[in-house]
């Protein structure tokens, strides 16, 4: 339905270029409820805003609905308005000085769509019943809620009955409990109405659970699509690993490795873990061997570590409801564990740590190509994302 | 799913947005006409246009009297400027700075002021203080024979007075953003670090302000060296000698035709010297501009209390307002409801009578339909290439955009005087095939050029603030640019589009200058009325006549005060968010003038 090859666009501020994304290469199928996931600045408006046509790319091709609308070689440019798409932006975008009906008509009447009056009507009639707006239809959209204004939003985008809904964090301006409860309607919707929409946010708990799939992106690049339990299960690469959920990386050096499985040496000794095909990493090469906090088993035996254990001090304990949360000392590393409250350990504890090879995985550490700036102002970052 | 269900091609395709563009040009090239043509003039020779010569420049050159003159107009700027900030700067610190009680009777007053235009308040001190007949010098018995006269206006100094206090409104409202704006903690900063408060003034809030008010200062000296107004009523009868009266002198020469060219000519000086003001302005807004991002987000500061100095502040007000406001109100009434210059007695009394109304009546008529004209044109031009230009500017994010607004930004730079003689060169060398020469409608398109510049910054600020995904909006649904310019970007920025219309009427109605270099004896507007009957020698109903403009302007003043309170509704102020960083404060009331 969407097929992106090869963009690249970069912005001249002042002079200087400023590289927004750098050779993306996407394929969404029809239907599909696609996601596109990174920390801020990573270049996801840009990118949507290329496939609105708001933004021209340097290079590269763009494909909807099996019709190029936008191509380098040969050059091709389709203008927003003739692109068979819909669009919510963050910041809602109603216009001011039209009602909430004439806010949805007025595209339909005036636009390339260009209806009847009495098709215009009916369609108007049909969105916002979807999203139950009928008793607003006639209300000026500056008395409407933050909420409301985002339904109105989505309703305009509807009515154009698009091929690719486009949404650029449409949700973000709203409170957290009314994020959560419209998350799920559009959801919901857009599977109802079997709608190929591209969704940006940089809320990951929302992107697991609103995505059919993911794309998370860092620094104008993707680097790595999956459906969201394969992202949890299986994060391929640091940024991955570091943005979405919480997970312990243990640093090493990959010894060999066996078919679905690698062995890496690493400070907590010789781990096996899980490393499916695309992470393959050659033996010698700096790792990761990731370990989500849940998925370490914690026991309190003398016995001697076996393989893919080890001996550790708690060092604090935090009571978060559902559970327990514990830093542990082993060595020189601090691992993150979470386990069920009826194991409950008071800080100096010795433990025996377990991590069953299935929820180890190898992980590819970020290249290491110095980016001083863009680093600092990542880790500035950090605070605000894991408050999310 | 289909999207195209009826696809028709009156729907506008990328194309229809040209005219934006085309409008937009227009306006531009209206601009260069306003600057080139003048170049042109003073390159043309005098019986021969068409025919091009550098004579003009060396009877420049060889004029007697060049380096006084221009030294002396050097010495109007520089003096009206400082007249205007001895006013106007305690006036904006009192406005915005201390807890002043008559704040808004004051900013009342400044605004009213706006329907006096500065020739009828030369017009009225040249009644009363005049060395031969003032009305002041009479009351002292001066002007009798052998006597010495108490005042006399006619001379630098008053020109400097009154222009400096005609200037003072559009200054304060010029200035008061930034003096508003100035973040308290600041200052603060220097308390807590031990620097007492009137160091604090001297050292830190002063060097913040400089830059907004040396940028006004650059921009009056242009306004003062150029407009016509009180050099037309007191330095042309008094003799005093300044680069616009040259320019005068050539277009209306007692015998013969305009000069064009040696009028032109003394134009590009005028011009020359007012770039390198206009240069030293923008220098001085990008400072304050720079300072602002720095200021950024702060409270502004809690008003100082005044205390019992609030007294001598009431006084100083008032003084401004006697000055400039009462005293040439008064006077203009009392000379039109005497049959001649009397000074006020129980025997003048007697005199009392409307009958100068009645005449003033009957002169009026065709004047005031073509000021109507005018201004209806001027507000026309100036909205139309206004708002297309603050478009591209805005919203189209070209290039061109960039160059448009700097050039139209620029525009100022250009004194009214010079912009006038080239257009009325560009009237008479298009005569054969565009009879414009000398009419009303040369008048309306020169004004409206003049107020290009005042209606795209007021109307790019309203469009800087509107979210421009409002656009982007239609755009992805499949609405065409040029719909979207219609239907989306228009309404929106529809509250400073009357605002501009108002302000282009208004200061359109009380231009004198451009009038009265284009009109050719055949275009008469009221400004231009009242200038000829108070040259006449018909004091009374020059009197009667400017009381009924001030009535019009009263009325359009109104308008537009309650336009620019209703300059930024709620609306698109909630649109406005995250849009901050690119925010420009819109000048309240004009800049033009
Ligand atoms: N109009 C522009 N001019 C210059 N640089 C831009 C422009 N738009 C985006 N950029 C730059 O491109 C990069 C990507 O920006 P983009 O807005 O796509 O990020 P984002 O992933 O949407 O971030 P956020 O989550 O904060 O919205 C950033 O470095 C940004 O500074
Ligand atoms: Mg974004």
């Amino acid at each position: 339905m969407l097929a992106i090859t090869t963009l690249h666009k970069a912005f001249q501020v002042s002079g200087t270029s400023i590289a927004a994304l750098r050779g993306l290469d996407l394929e969404i199928a029809r239907g599909e409820f696609f996601v596109l996931l990174g920390p801020s600045g990573c270049g996801k408006t840009t990118m949507l805003r290329c496939i609105a046509g708001l933004e021209r790319p340097g290079s590269g091709t763009i494909v909807i609905d099996d019709t190029v609308v936008f191509s380098t070689r040969p050059q091709l440019w389709v203008p927003p308005e003739r692109r068979p798409i819909g669009m919510v932006f963050q910041s809602y975008a109603v216009w001011p000085h039209m009602d909430v009906y004439e806010n949805i008509a007025f595209p339909l009447r005036e636009g390339v769509r260009n209806l009847e009056r009495g098709r215009i009507a009916e369609r108007v009639r049909s969105v916002l019943d979807l999203l139950g707006l009928n008793d607003l239809a006639n209300r000026p959209v500056t008395t409407l809620s933050g909420g409301q204004q985002q339904r109105v939003a989505l309703a305009r985008a509807l009515a154009l009955q698009p091929k690719v809904l486009l949404m650029d964090e449409p949700l973000s301006n709203l409170d957290l409990r009314l994020q959560i409860y419209l998350r799920r309607q559009i959801k919901e919707l857009m599977h109802r109405l079997g709608l190929t929409t591209v969704y940006v946010t940089h809320n990951q708990s929302e992107a697991l659970e609103i995505g059919d799939r993911i794309a998370v992106m860092e620094n104008g690049r993707i680097v790595q699509i999956g459906r969201p339990i394969e992202l949890y299960r299986n994060p391929e690469h640091e940024t991955v690993a570091r943005f979405i959920g919480e997970m312990n990386l243990i640093e090493g050096r990959v010894a060999f490795t066996e078919g679905d499985y690698a062995v890496a040496e690493t400070a907590l000794g010789v781990l096996r873990a899980h490393a499916p095909r695309s992470t393959s990493l050659p033996p010698g090469e700096r790792c990761f061997v990731g370990v989500r906090p849940e998925d370490i088993e914690v026991g309190t035996g003398h016995a001697p570590p076996g393989p893919n254990e080890c001996s550790g001090t708690v060092t604090t304990v935090r009571f978060i409801g559902d559970g327990l949360a514990y830093t542990c000392q082993v060595g020189s590393l601090e691992l993150k564990l979470k386990a069920h409250r009826r194991t409950e350990l008071a800080p100096g504890a010795e433990v025996r740590l377990a991590f069953s090879p299935e929820f180890c995985v190898l992980i590819k550490p970020r290249d290491e190509e110095p980016r001083g700036e863009d680093e600092a102002e990542q880790l500035s970052r950090q605070p605000r994302m894991a408050a999310e | 799913m289909a999207v195209h269900e009826r696809n028709d091609t009156s729907s506008g395709g990328p194309g229809g947005i040209a005219l934006v563009y085309g409008l937009a040009l227009l306006g531009l090239a209206s601009v260069a006409v306003s600057l080139l043509g003048n170049i042109l003039a003073s390159f043309s020779d005098r019986a021969d246009i068409g025919h091009f010569t550098l004579l003009n420049y060396g009877e420049l050159l060889g004029e007697h009297g060049l380096g006084d003159v221009t030294l002396r107009t050097l010495m109007l700027g520089v003096g009206s400027v400082s007249m205007m900030l001895f006013f106007g700067f305690p006036i904006a610190w009192i406005l915005s700075r201390t807890d002043f009680a008559w704040k808004r009777m004051t900013i009342g007053v400044l605004v009213a002021k706006l329907a006096i235009p500065g020739f009828i308040t030369a017009m009225s001190y040249v009644w009363l203080l005049n060395p031969t007949s003032g009305l002041v010098n009479r009351m002292f018995g001066a002007t009798a024979l052998g006597a010495e006269p108490v005042f006399n206006i006619y001379g630098l100094g008053w020109i400097c007075l009154l222009q400096g206090a005609v200037l003072v409104p559009a200054c304060v409202f010029l200035m008061l953003p930034a003096f508003q704006h100035l973040d308290a903690t600041l200052e603060e900063a220097a308390w807590v670090s031990g620097v007492s408060p009137a160091r604090t003034i001297r050292r830190v809030v002063l060097p913040l302000l400089a830059p907004a008010v040396l940028g006004a200062a650059m921009f009056f000296f242009v306004i003062s060296v150029e407009t016509f107004d009180i050099v037309g009523l007191i330095g042309l009868p008094g003799g005093i000698k300044v680069l616009s009266v040259w320019i005068y002198d050539a277009m209306h020469p007692a015998i013969g035709m305009p000069d064009y060219g040696f009028a032109a000519a003394v134009g590009i000086l005028l011009f020359l010297m007012s770039a390198v003001a206009i240069g030293f302005y923008i220098y001085f807004v990008r400072r304050s501009e720079r300072y602002a991002v720095v200021a950024g987000k702060g409270r502004s500061s809690p008003p100082q209390s005044l205390g019992l100095w609030r007294w001598p502040a009431l006084a100083f007000v008032c003084g401004w307002a006697f000055i400039a406001f009462v005293l040439p109100l008064v006077t203009l009434i009392w000379v039109a409801l005497v049959p001649y210059l009397q000074v006020p007695s129980s025997a003048a009394l007697k005199t009392l009578s409307l009958t100068s109304f009645n005449f003033a009546l009957s002169y009026i008529g065709t004047p005031l339909l073509n000021t109507s004209i005018v201004a209806a044109g001027a507000i026309l031009l100036a909205l139309t290439w206004g708002a297309s230009i603050s478009w591209v500017v805005t919203r189209s994010g070209t290039r061109t955009g960039l160059w448009l607004d700097t050039a139209v930004f620029l525009s100022p730079a250009v004194p009214s005087m010079v912009a006038a003689v080239a257009f009325q060169y560009l009237g008479i060398a298009l005569y054969r095939w565009l009879p414009i020469y000398g009419t009303i409608w040369l008048i309306s398109l020169a004004i409206g050029t003049r107020l290009l510049a005042f209606c795209t910054r007021t109307i790019n600020a309203a469009s800087w603030q509107i979210h421009r995904q409002l656009d982007e909006a239609a755009y992805v649904s499949g609405v065409s640019r040029l719909k979207t310019f219609r239907y989306i970007y228009l309404p929106i920025i529809a509250p400073s589009l009357f605002y501009s219309s108002a302000m282009v009427g208004l200061l359109s109605v009380r231009e004198l200058t451009v009038p009265l270099i284009i009109d050719a004896g055949k275009a008469p507007v009221v400004s231009t009325l009242v200038f000829q009957l108070q040259t006449n020698g018909n004091h009374n109903v020059a009197a009667a006549v400017a009381i009924y403009m001030i009535a019009l302007l009263v009325a359009l003043v109104f308008i537009a005060s309650r336009l620019s309170g209703a300059d930024r509704p709620a609306q698109s102020r909630r649109q406005a968010q995250g849009r901050s960083a690119e925010r420009r404060e819109p000048v309240p009331l004009l800049a033009a003038e």
